[in-house]
């Protein structure tokens, strides 16, 4: 006797820990995105996030992972490890900057330790596939309300940084602090004009499909 | 005057003479009869003798005396192409031509070589060499070596890279040579998939391979993200389509007719589940049963991949890997549709042995995916093309045995070689009508009747 189908596994949103610095200082953001998923796009999505140790091999079960903080970091070995194999087997690392600062604690360490684990970050076109996955931003990354709020470098950063295989995006980098645009919370979605998680729809969409 | 006396003396010495021509020409006949019976030793001995030879410029000699009526060759080793050709025609005009390996060396090796084009867009060619199990095989092209091998089991497999280039295989002094056929580019694979990460992986492993892959991705309603130029499955833009889940029972008519054209088909259980592609699969698809935990860093890594087993096989499919879990079920099998081939997969999943397998889990995965491909992808041979250096040099002991038949058992340079009986002289019919005639002569002239 023939068995139905399975469908497809859901999309996770994965929280990648680090023993460092403080991975979850934005603690809405995954409901908000994977709310965002779901509203606009067809993707089965599973209603839960994780947060899953960037030691641990666990991490490789989720070839999106997303990782911020404020303090510096400093991968151990073994998250190095483990960070290096995930790459190089087709995960896709999102790093945000939660301070918007290029002269900032977790800038400078967050970089050096890509640079150290994987490869130097580079400036990623604003042309780029990822900003036509799903929306489209015309001029590349979206800005954000954080960018001129103060704090920060108070610059509008005008591309994101990323290491890449060809054309395909390993390590995507941002200065932006989406780390806490995307932070609010949920009841104030109705009072945006423009839905700023947008851009992580697109980045979901991007993952999956390239 | 001759008296009486002397007259019967005369005629009784006629009777006698006539008697003794009579015998003369039974005996010349006898002769001629037994000679034509019986090998002429002498005509051996002069120009049929066995010939220990393999140069293409002695055979060519001996076979262009005119006084030959058979030949005998002692092979030392398998003659090349010209020399089997010459032999051949010298047998199909007549000549008389046996051989036997040389006593130095009384087994030939027979060897032959076939090679396979991939359906690869970096090319590449299979050549796989049949040989005694013991014999030691060297491969090289025109550049040099490449590779050697002993032969177990009967022959050997050799995986080559590369663009098509003639190939010689050496077994001891045997020799033997081939080119693959020509074949038209492979290039893109319609692939079939949700957008999920068994997508983004299978993308990978083929990009990766060298194919152009071309998807729409639902994404929502009335929105898709597409990967190159994807259209409607055709054998004129697609040499293969790869079907990985539902998303594929819409197109399941094109999907069908592409493959009764010659296209290739990979399917796995969520495309080859339901009755939309039941007419091309190799089987249905059975009840899912979890990956082994652990399974995928070891040997055998597909194992710790989510199985759903092909189930009641076609009458035509070909089973082509099994599980090595209880009942050993059928994970991959194959059948001809049409023109084309269907290659149906249990395993699900395939991007978790690529993320959490060994150390070499990015390559195997990649590997897979390319050998799933040259078992289904459709290649197109360009016409014209000459597949061989020489007819019969890619198997020259066969095509030896074919042109001048199965060696033969009698020892050389015996009489019995010469397989030709020698006509008989001239000489003999000579001196049977002579004798003959005088007889008459004589009987004519003392008025006999």
């Amino acid at each position: 006797m023939e068995c139905p189908m399975t469908h497809t596994s859901p999309f996770v949103f994965a929280t990648a820990q680090y023993e460092s610095g403080d991975w979850d200082s934005a603690p809405s953001l995954p409901g908000n995105l994977i709310d965002s998923v779901a509203r606009y796009t067809s993707l089965p999505v599973a209603p839960q996030g994780v947060a899953v140790p960037l030691a641990s091999d666990d991490a490789l079960r989720y070839p999106l992972l997303f990782l911020t903080g404020h303090l510096p970091v400093r991968f151990t070995q073994k998250e190095g490890r483990v960070l290096q194999r995930y790459v190089a087997r087709g995960g896709l690392l999102f790093i945000d900057d939660h301070n918007h600062d290029v002269d900032g604690a977790f800038h400078k360490t967050a970089t050096a330790e890509i640079r150290r684990l994987i490869a130097p970050l580079v400036p990623l076109p604003n042309t780029h596939a990822l900003y036509s996955a799903f929306f489209t931003f015309a001029d590349g990354p979206p800005t954000t309300s954080h960018e001129l709020n103060g704090w920060g470098d108070n610059l509008v950063h005008e591309q994101l940084l990323a290491v890449r295989a060809e054309d395909r995006i390993q390590v995507l980098y941002s200065n932006k602090d989406y780390s806490s645009e995307w932070n609010f919370h949920p009841d104030n979605k109705r009072f945006m004009g423009v839905d700023p998680t947008r851009f992580g729809v697109n980045l979901v969409v991007y993952a999956l499909t390239h | 005057m001759r008296s009486l006396t002397d007259a019967r003396d005369g005629a009784s010495l006629r009777v006698h003479f006539e008697r003794a021509a009579r015998v003369l020409a039974f005996v010349a006949l006898l002769a001629a009869w037994w000679l034509t019976g019986r090998p002429s030793a002498s005509n051996a001995a002069a120009n049929n003798e066995a010939v220990n030879t393999t140069d293409p410029a002695r055979i060519a000699e001996l076979v262009a005396d005119p006084s030959r009526t058979s030949l005998h060759v002692n092979l030392r080793d398998v003659p090349n192409a010209t020399s089997r050709a010459v032999l051949h025609a010298a047998r199909e005009a007549g000549l008389s031509v046996a051989w036997r390996a040389n006593e130095a060396s009384p087994s030939l090796a027979p060897l032959a070589v076939s090679v396979s084009p991939l359906a690869d867009p970096r090319g590449g060619m299979t050549v796989r060499v049949s040989a005694p199990d013991g014999s030691a095989l060297s491969l090289a092209d025109s550049l040099g070596w490449l590779d050697s091998a002993v032969v177990a089991n009967g022959g050997v497999a050799w995986p080559l890279d590369g663009s098509t280039r003639e190939l010689t295989v050496t077994n001891g002094a045997t020799v033997a040579r081939a080119k693959p056929l020509a074949i038209s580019p492979v290039k893109r694979v319609r692939l079939f998939a949700a957008p999920g990460w068994e997508a983004r992986f299978t993308m990978r492993a083929l990009e990766d391979a060298g194919w152009s892959v071309d998807a729409l991705f639902s994404i929502a309603p009335r929105v898709g993200v597409t990967a190159g130029e994807p259209s409607a499955p055709d054998t004129s833009r697609y040499a293969v389509v790869v079907a990985l889940d539902s998303t594929a029972w819409p197109s399941a008519a094109a999907i069908s007719t592409f493959v009764r054209n010659g296209g290739g088909l990979v399917l796995f259980p969520g495309a080859a589940s339901g009755g939309a592609l039941a007419g091309v699969r190799a089987g249905a698809v059975g009840a899912p049963s979890a990956g082994i935990p652990g399974s995928l860093a070891l040997a055998a890594p597909r194992e710790g991949l989510l199985m759903r087993p092909i189930a009641a096989l076609h009458r035509d499919a070909v089973v082509l890997e099994r599980s090595a879990r209880p009942g050993n079920p059928v994970v991959m099998a194959a059948r001809r549709v049409g023109s084309g081939r269907v290659l149906q997969v249990g395993w699900e999943n395939s991007w978790e042995w690529r993320m959490l397998g060994g150390d070499e889990a990015v390559a195997q995965h990649r590997d897979w995916w390319r050998e799933l491909l040259h078992r289904s992808a459709r290649v197109s041979l360009v016409s014209g093309t000459e597949p061989w250096p020489l007819p019969g040099d890619a198997a020259p002991y066969a095509d030896l045995v074919v042109r001048l038949g199965a060696p033969s058992n009698v020892l050389a340079g015996s009489e019995a070689f010469t397989m030709t009986p020698a006509p008989p002289s001239p000489w003999l019919f000579v001196v049977a009508a002579l004798a003959l005639l005088a007889e008459w002569w004589s009987r004519r002239l003392r008025g006999a009747p």
